[in-house]
């Protein structure tokens, strides 16, 4: 079902802000990261946990779904359709992906987060927590900037799945075509 | 002559068509082509690193008996 005009100016204006804000809350996560490793101060340390652990549970993860589900939504109600641009498909399978690795990681950073919010926190072990938070923060980013040139320069190509409906289309078109002018 | 001559016109336009489209195979695009092979490269890494004992989700998880404060107690002891 194809959307109307105002309809889809409006699911487009809340996905690509959800989307860009992903990325921008994700750099955010990355710079906690950096600062919390290039940091000798256990209070850089265990401040970083904690704000890792909300900025991932109140800001990515609700970010990260609600981009996931305008993008299907934009998907569906306009003529790209989910499955027949290979942008469009590439863009859903590394979406879903993100979000599923994001959620599976948030269960490690909320151990940590919420230990260092507790007295007495294993420090050695938190700073050692931080070197598989920059390598899931810094793919992560890496994979949504290939879904945003996906979604920037829509590079051409059909699914064999949309080369068929296209195929089907034409045909119809021709048919149409035929007898209007008989 | 000129319904003639639209008829003849569109009776070709649609067999070219149709020529064209038995012609044009389907075939994949060639920035897939370079982004399935980065993705397999991608997922060899991730399955060597994997076997070397990197679980995800599983990694650095903290265990509740080894704590800081414990370990601190016995040593003040």
């Amino acid at each position: 079902m194809i959307m109307r005009p105002a309809v889809r100016k409006i699911v487009l204006m809340i996905h690509v802000t959800c989307s860009v804000a992903w990325i921008g809350s994700v750099l955010a996560f990355l710079a906690l990261v950096i600062i919390a490793m290039n940091s000798s101060a256990s209070a850089n340390l265990l401040a970083s946990w904690i704000s890792m652990r909300l900025i991932g549970w109140y800001v990515i993860v609700p970010l990260a779904l609600a981009s996931l589900l305008t993008g299907i939504i934009m998907a569906l109600g306009t003529k790209w359709g989910l499955f027949r641009h290979y942008w469009v498909l590439i863009s859903l399978v590394l979406t879903i992906l993100a979000t599923f690795v994001l959620i599976e990681n948030m269960q490690t950073v909320n151990v940590f987060g919420l230990m260092a919010e507790t007295e007495g926190p294993e420090l050695m072990r938190l700073r050692a927590g931080l070197n598989s938070e920059l390598l899931h923060s810094g793919l992560g980013l890496a994979v949504l900037l290939v879904i945003q040139w996906l979604n920037m320069v829509k590079p051409r190509g059909l699914t064999p799945y949309g080369w068929r409906r296209q195929q089907e289309e034409r045909k119809l078109q021709r048919v149409v075509e035929s007898s209007l002018s008989s | 002559v000129k319904k003639a001559n639209i008829e003849s016109r569109r009776k070709k336009m649609s067999q070219s068509q149709i020529e064209t489209d038995k012609e044009t195979s389907y075939k994949t695009p060639t920035w897939v082509k370079i982004l399935g092979i980065i993705t397999l490269v991608l997922v060899i890494l991730v399955a060597i690193l994997m076997q070397g004992g990197h679980n995800p989700g599983l990694h650095n998880m903290p265990s509740a008996d080894t704590s800081l404060s414990a370990e601190v107690t016995e040593v003040g002891e």
